[in-house]
């Protein structure tokens, strides 16, 4: 099993949302292969999604930089393996 | 009166063809544009004025780096800053050689391209009034 695997590098999400991100993770990993980072990505920004609110972000992969604004405490950035993920909510109207 | 509509008939076809024939003009301008730069659009929904504004900014900052080591960070930044300027708030910048996404972006603001061998991903979200609970 993968628990407690990942390391978190940043964040100002809280806890238990922090632990539904490298839940997300987890899932998407055992759903697809290491090497489809859009659709590992897509499962993860659903998700949140789904639980939080529209208007999440999501970007995985091994070699990226990267600039954004978030809405407060919706921000965590972790690695799992050899992927870096970063999960973010820009701030979204809801119509 | 069948020589009036003639004379529409050939006004409006007049028309037409000057609407295609800039449409074309712009479409290789573009074209051009793009090959001089190696840039290559992978997928966009936005305006041409904001596109060539990125692909420009990116170039720029390529050619001023030294020995073209790529900082992704850097151009992220400098690309995200510009875009927030410009176009007001809020866009959001992914570079790199290695990475998938999944967005949600507004209408009009999302670009993905590569130049060179790195790959852009740009993109806006509308942004929420302060709560002020």
């Amino acid at each position: 099993m993968l628990e407690g695997k990942a390391v978190i590098e940043d964040t100002d999400m809280p806890d238990k949302m922090q632990i539904q991100a490298m839940a997300s993770a987890y899932e998407a990993l055992d759903l697809y292969d290491v090497f489809d980072c859009t659709s590992i990505a897509a499962h993860i920004k659903k998700e949140f999604d789904t639980k939080y609110g529209s208007g999440w972000q999501c970007v995985v992969g091994s070699s990226f930089g990267c600039f954004f604004t978030h809405s407060k405490g919706t921000f965590v950035y972790f690695t799992l393996e050899t992927l870096n993920f970063l999960i973010f909510k820009g701030a979204s109207y809801l119509i | 009166m069948e020589g009036a509509q003639e004379e529409l008939e050939r006004r409006s076809k007049f028309l037409k063809s000057l609407i295609q024939k800039k449409k074309t003009i712009e479409q290789q301008e573009q074209h051009d544009h793009l090959q001089h730069n190696n840039v290559r659009v992978r997928a966009c929904d936005m305006p041409l004025p904001l596109q060539n504004r990125a692909f420009r900014c990116a170039r720029d900052l390529l050619d001023s780096m030294p020995s073209k080591k790529l900082d992704s960070k850097r151009l992220a930044l400098t690309l995200k800053k510009e875009f927030d300027t410009s176009y007001g708030p809020a866009w959001h910048c992914i570079v790199g050689t290695s990475f998938g996404s999944y967005v949600t972006h507004s209408f009009g603001g999302f670009v993905y391209f590569s130049i060179d061998k790195v790959y852009v991903l740009l993109f806006k979200t509308a942004v929420e009034p302060l709560d002020h609970s």
